[in-house]
């Protein structure tokens, strides 16, 4: 689950840390590539989702997959049909757990275009 | 008929009624919702009652099939011939029994004609499937002479009553097999099963203990014969029964005595828990009790001893297996498993119709006739 | 290839993406439980900072392959043992004899079949590796040949034995599995059996099966002769009677 204070992130880093530390090698997590997300008709801009991002703030990888989202063929497609429903996105992105679609930042928060993780 | 007389048989068809009620409402649920709903079992635990007494008790106590017939047409001790047929058809009753059990343990119970074509000769199971199945035929012809008779199909009587003899050397052998290897299925858990029931030897202790359980069945069985039927077999003949099964329990005691002192076990019965306390009653009441009451000729001659020593080797009997299949497993299972009432309602209404179907033959079948063309049993 | 896994506890972080792609591969319902079960097939359980992956360990000689009664497991040469659920009648007796604990059943079901990690057979026949290897962001699960995986664990052990438990846990246990573990902590400790025999379990009822022929033919001729000498004692007796019978 989502919390959104940094302690949480800072202790879960710091075991990952250790851990990791054990190594003499240094070891590379190897998160899954950034996913851009196919737009729709009248979509302000590309999503592109970033694991880096939210790997930070979901303590496991059950949090998401595959309730929310498949995990080895991911669908290339979400609409706000969806994440008002409670689906996919709309699951967290929903106002309350982190910002939801009609957030006062607006739709660039998502919608970053190209390149820019959001 | 006395009013007591009238009581007690009006007693016994309410609790005949009552266990085939709840057994059918019980039946209904296990197979309307699957063996989650109905039983107590889990993965932790997958195997409980329906394993642990209808088929290892079930099987171990129709024993006296193998062991009378062999002392009967082997043995050639002729003067215990009244004994077969009512030996025989309780050993073909208790198998039905088992089969009819096994198809609700099985979660695909229409699946268990699979061992007939679907083989794996490495598995214990395979082997006691296969040997159940063939020596409840056998059992089946043992039987047949008795319907033949009523039905006055003289040439077809004829024909069995000619191979009788192998047919219980065929017998004997397939009931040593699958009496031992009830006992060889815990052979392949040896980090599950509680040293204090885990031993190499258990296939030879699961045979020993059967025989055992067989003879003293033969005593129960004239006992309720007795008291349903008015019909009991003479003293003469029993007691020397009630001789054969302190030799056997004798057997059992220092076979059983000897691997745990072997393997190192023994000494934990100094300060017995849960696991040491149900030994302790499964081998004091089961085991040294008959044997020493069995021992004293004053108890073995009087029908009331010998008849109490017989109920006690059957309860030791079943608390043996009981704790082979359910005591033992429970610590490294993890959980504690009893049965739930829809458990133990198909196993009593199992056992209450083979009472039922067992009082019905010996109403319409010469059960307690002494074969045709064999000679009177000799008195004295 | 005898496919292996070699799963690497000092690299886990306890993510469950292994879990996660094991859903989506097999179409498992998305809960994860927290043991294994009929619907989860693959769960990591934390112990202390140390985390563990519990799957089917895949043995060399399967306990379950070798109890069941209509031959259901079966121990492929390419690595997976794998469940014919069209011949299992549900006597659940490989559930009760594994020593790892690990087929489950469908207790919820009316038709129950059992279910177990399959080390994703359709994807190792396209050459790929079995999804939970597939996925793990840190190396902790890799798929290979398993020489070459036992190989590879030693290497690690001999560079940094001081990271590492020195055993690798699956090389001889029960005969040998397919899946190896090796870890930073006492085996014990992550729930792993440590007490074990090193003999396939199968043995111990081989050894009593491999018997049977034998006795069967000589428990028949003991009988036979029993019988005989029984029989002739009585013949014999009649035949006395007889003769003392006739007149003289």
């Amino acid at each position: 689950m989502q919390r959104r204070g940094w302690k949480r992130e800072a202790a879960w880093l710091a075991v990952a840390v250790l851990i990791l530390a054990g190594h003499a090698a240094a070891q590379q997590l190897r998160l899954p590539p950034d996913l851009t997300y196919s737009e729709a008709e009248g979509s302000p801009g590309k999503v592109v989702f970033s694991h880096q991002l939210h790997t930070a703030v979901a303590d496991k990888c059950t949090a998401c997959h595959v309730k929310l989202f498949r995990m080895l063929r991911p669908a290339r497609q979400v609409t706000h049909a969806d994440m008002e429903a409670g689906k996919s996105c709309g699951a967290c992105h929903n106002g309350q757990m982190a910002f939801g679609p009609t957030d006062a930042a607006g739709c660039p928060r998502c919608h970053a275009g190209e390149g820019k993780p959001s | 008929m006395n009013a007591t007389r009238w009581l007690e048989v009006r007693f016994w068809r309410l609790v005949f009624l009552v266990l085939a009620a709840t057994g059918t409402v019980a039946a209904v649920l296990r197979f309307t919702r699957g063996l989650g709903a109905s039983t107590n079992l889990s993965d932790q635990f997958p195997w409980g009652l329906w394993i642990g007494f209808d088929v290892l008790c079930g099987v171990g106590l129709a024993a006296g099939g193998f062991t009378i017939t062999a002392i009967v047409y082997v043995f050639n001790l002729k003067r215990f011939t009244p004994i077969i047929r009512p030996t025989v058809l309780t050993a073909f009753l208790g198998y039905v029994f088992v089969a009819v059990a096994l198809l609700f343990d099985l979660g695909q119970p229409q699946r268990i004609w699979h061992a007939l074509v679907m083989w794996n000769p490495h598995s214990v199971m395979f082997e006691v499937a296969w040997c159940v199945m063939l020596y409840t035929s056998v059992l089946a012809l043992e039987l047949s002479p008795i319907v033949f008779e009523r039905l006055n199909l003289e040439r077809p009587r004829r024909i069995v009553h000619a191979v009788s003899v192998p047919l219980v050397i065929v017998g004997v052998i397939l009931s040593t097999l699958h009496q031992s290897s009830l006992g060889s299925l815990f052979l392949i858990v040896p980090e599950k099963l509680h040293p204090l029931w885990y031993s190499p030897l258990l296939p030879v202790l699961f045979f020993v203990s059967a025989i055992a359980a067989g003879l003293a069945m033969v005593i129960v069985e004239s006992y309720l014969s007795q008291r349903a039927f008015n019909h009991h077999l003479e003293m003469d003949l029993l007691e020397p029964v009630g001789r054969a099964m302190v030799v056997a329990l004798s057997i059992y005691g220092i076979l059983r005595l000897q691997d745990l002192a072997r393997r190192g076990v023994l000494p934990t019965l100094r300060h017995p828990g849960y696991e040491g306390g149900m030994l302790l009653l499964e081998v004091g009441l089961g085991v040294l009790l008959p044997i020493v009451l069995l021992a004293i000729p004053k108890v073995r001659m009087r029908q009331a001893g010998l008849v109490t020593s017989a109920f006690l080797a059957v309860l030791g009997f079943v608390m043996h297996r009981l704790n082979v299949s359910i005591t033992g497993m429970e610590r490294a299972a993890g959980v504690s498993y009893f049965p739930s009432w829809m458990e133990v309602a198909v196993s009593l209404a199992l056992v209450a119709v083979g009472f039922a179907i067992f009082g019905w033959a010996v109403q319409y079948l010469p059960i307690f006739h002494n074969p045709q063309g064999s000679s009177p049993a000799p008195r004295g | 290839m005898k496919g292996a896994i070699l799963f690497d506890g000092t690299k886990c972080i306890g993510c469950e993406a292994c879990v996660a792609a094991c859903k989506e591969q097999n179409n498992l319902p998305a809960t994860v439980d927290p043991e294994l079960t009929a619907y989860t097939w693959t769960v990591v359980e934390q112990r202390d900072k140390a985390f563990v992956r519990r799957m089917c360990m895949h043995c060399e000689s399967p306990t379950c392959a070798s109890v069941c009664p209509v031959g259901a497991f079966q121990k492929q040469p390419d690595g997976p043992v794998t469940y014919d659920a069209s011949r299992c009648m549900g006597c659940r007796y490989c559930i009760m004899a594994c020593p790892f604990g690990v087929p489950k059943y469908q207790w919820d079901r009316t038709v129950p079949i059992v279910q177990k990690c399959t080390l994703c057979p359709d994807r190792i026949a396209r050459g790929e590796a079995p999804a939970c290897a597939s996925v793990c962001p840190t190396g902790a699960t890799t798929f290979g040949d398993r020489d070459q995986l036992i190989g590879e664990a030693r290497r690690r052990l001999a560079a940094a034995p001081k990271s590492y438990v020195p055993r690798i846990y699956g090389l001889e246990e029960v005969g040998g599995t397919s899946v190896l573990i090796l870890s930073g902590v006492p085996f014990a400790g992550l729930g792993l059996r440590t007490d074990l025999p090193l003999q396939p379990l199968p043995m111990l009822t081989w050894q009593v099966l491999s018997k049977i022929p034998d006795f069967v033919v000589v428990g028949g001729a003991f009988l036979y002769g029993i019988w005989w000498i029984t029989n002739r004692r009585t013949d014999v007796q009649k035949r006395s009677t007889q003769q003392a019978a006739q007149p003289k």
